[in-house]
């Protein structure tokens, strides 16, 4: 009787071979590469004559540093210019399809994997990228590596990697209203801790991840890194196969009923053995929101910023305060803003705008924020824009934007200035992430960043619904 | 191939834990395109 975990039966289906060093090579089943960590690796390509060993298995997309008001080439930043040409260049010369600024399928690449049927379960996916666990919604291995990383695998398909250990995380229960998956996530992280999931893969699960759409069950595998887990999934199910169906790189047909068949296979046994298992309720989650410069510094929003003797790392607690400025003991709500940013990998998919549009509608973005809401896609747009999510945040003075990570990580024209404090539905709150080394990042749901937007300060959006 | 068995060069220690990586280099410092000029950009304040 098999007690295997989905972790166990993909990694071995897609073992090559166990190399000198004790790593295993692992066959990649699908490669997304985007402007950023792609031109490095084309160069080292043509500087050791390789040739993509299968440009069918590649996709690629431009995001991280589009600008989302104006898009017309060439780029005002020239080195923005100079990195998608790069990526043209590399795609063309290798045969690689592209989703470039002219195409319906351009958006971030994690948004677009799942929205053109591309991510699978049962597959092992990589990308240069380090929110590439957004994919492990699927059900599938996704890997995010580094810029020699997609070397390797445009040239062999393969990577070399150390076998992962697996930590099962069950939230059991039900999430209470206005608490969302960026909730679930940001509390995990803050339980377990930012290194927490060094050397483990997470395996999301228990009824509350399993209530969950695949765009929460994405916005949770997302932030996996930042638990330090190099990957995260759930186990597919009724759920995955019911978003699936119909996409445009999914099976049809009879081939579909197959591929079923095949991803119910690949989901951990019931009796399957773990690494570790921690339990959480989710009747314990609040709407979360973080102070500090890492995501794992979180507290509950009817809190306050906790005292640096009452933090487990006092020394992060230090530094974090360090650099905010803000006083332990305040109470969170008590935070002004400055920029409210809806966008992101994690938080950009088309309910997350309809979560963040639901606390906008009729009301209006307070007088001292700057706020923007950015598409993960220009499908998601497109929707949004069809159901009238547009002109909801318009109305409410937002500036509704085109596809990218924009302020994220602020590749792009859009950065805090100075000591500004966001409150942003991203992934990370690091110094400097948002494009000012003296910017301040508070991380939370869309949701919770609408109603930041509109009454100037941190606000429990329990309130507003 | 030859295996790579040493590498010499100038070790620097770095002070604290949770060295994130946007202060290993800041991502908005992320634009090379080769590897060239990205010595300039570590611990980039």
């Amino acid at each position: 009787m098999s007690q295997r975990t989905l972790f166990d039966k993909v990694w071995e289906s897609h073992t090559v071979d166990i190399l000198p060093t004790g790593q295993t090579q692992l066959f990649i089943g699908l490669h997304l590469i985007h402007e950023v960590t792609s031109p490095q690796a084309f160069a080292m390509m043509r500087e050791q004559g390789l040739k993509v060993a299968f440009p069918e298995r590649t996709f690629a997309t431009v995001d991280h540093i589009v600008p989302t008001d104006v898009r017309s080439r060439p780029f005002a930043d020239e080195q923005a210019e100079e990195m998608i040409q790069v990526l043209e260049g590399g795609t063309r010369d290798y045969g690689i399809e592209y989703y470039g600024l002219d195409s319906e399928n351009q958006g971030i690449v994690h948004v677009i994997g799942p929205q053109l049927g591309l991510t699978q379960p049962g597959m092992t996916l990589a990308c240069g990228d380090s929110h590439t666990a957004t994919h492990g919604a699927f059900g599938t291995l996704a890997f995010g590596i580094g810029t020699t990383q997609v070397k390797d695998v445009l040239a062999t398909q393969t990577l070399a990697m150390d076998r992962l250990k697996v930590r099962r995380i069950n939230v059991n229960g039900k999430l209470s209203e206005g608490v969302y998956a960026k909730d679930v996530i940001l509390y995990i992280i803050q339980r377990l801790g930012v290194g927490g999931g060094k050397g483990h893969a997470y395996e999301y699960a228990g009824s509350a991840i399993q209530g969950m759409t695949m765009d929460e069950r994405m916005t949770v595998c997302n932030m996996s890194i930042e638990g330090g887990a190099l990957v995260g999934y759930v186990n597919p199910d009724d759920t995955t196969f019911e978003y699936l169906k119909d996409r445009r790189f999914s099976p049809k047909g009879e081939a579909f009923d197959r591929a079923v068949a095949y991803w119910r296979s690949v989901a951990s046994d019931a009796n399957a053995e773990y690494d570790d298992v921690v339990e959480l309720a989710a009747a314990d989650i609040e709407p979360t929101v973080t102070w500090g410069i890492n995501p794992g510094q979180s507290v509950g929003v009817s809190g306050r910023l906790p005292r640096i003797e009452d933090w487990p790392d006092r020394e992060g607690a230090r530094r974090a305060y360090q650099h905010t400025g803000w006083t332990p003991g305040t109470s969170v709500a008590d935070i002004p803003i400055d920029v409210a940013f809806v966008g992101s990998c994690t938080n950009s998919r088309l309910s997350d705008l309809r979560a963040a549009a639901k606390v906008a509608q009729g009301r209006h973005v307070h007088p001292n924020v700057r706020a923007l809401v950015v598409p993960g896609s220009y499908e998601v747009k497109r929707l949004a824009e069809q159901e009238g999510l547009d002109r909801i945040f318009e109305e409410a003075g937002f500036q509704w934007r085109e596809a990218g990570c924009s302020m994220c990580l602020a590749m792009n024209p859009d950065k805090l200035q100075g000591r500004e404090i966001s409150a942003s539905s991203s992934n990370r709150n690091f110094i400097g992430r948002q494009g000012s080394a003296t910017g301040r990042t508070i991380l939370m749901s869309p949701a919770m960043v609408a109603a930041a937007a509109i009454n100037g300060h941190i606000t429990d959006v329990r309130e507003l619904l | 191939m030859s295996s790579i068995t040493a590498i010499s060069g100038t070790g620097i220690p770095v002070r604290g834990n949770d060295i994130d990586t946007d202060r290993i280099v800041p991502a908005r410092y992320l634009k090379e395109v080769t590897f060239d000029r990205m010595g300039e950009y570590p611990f980039y304040r």
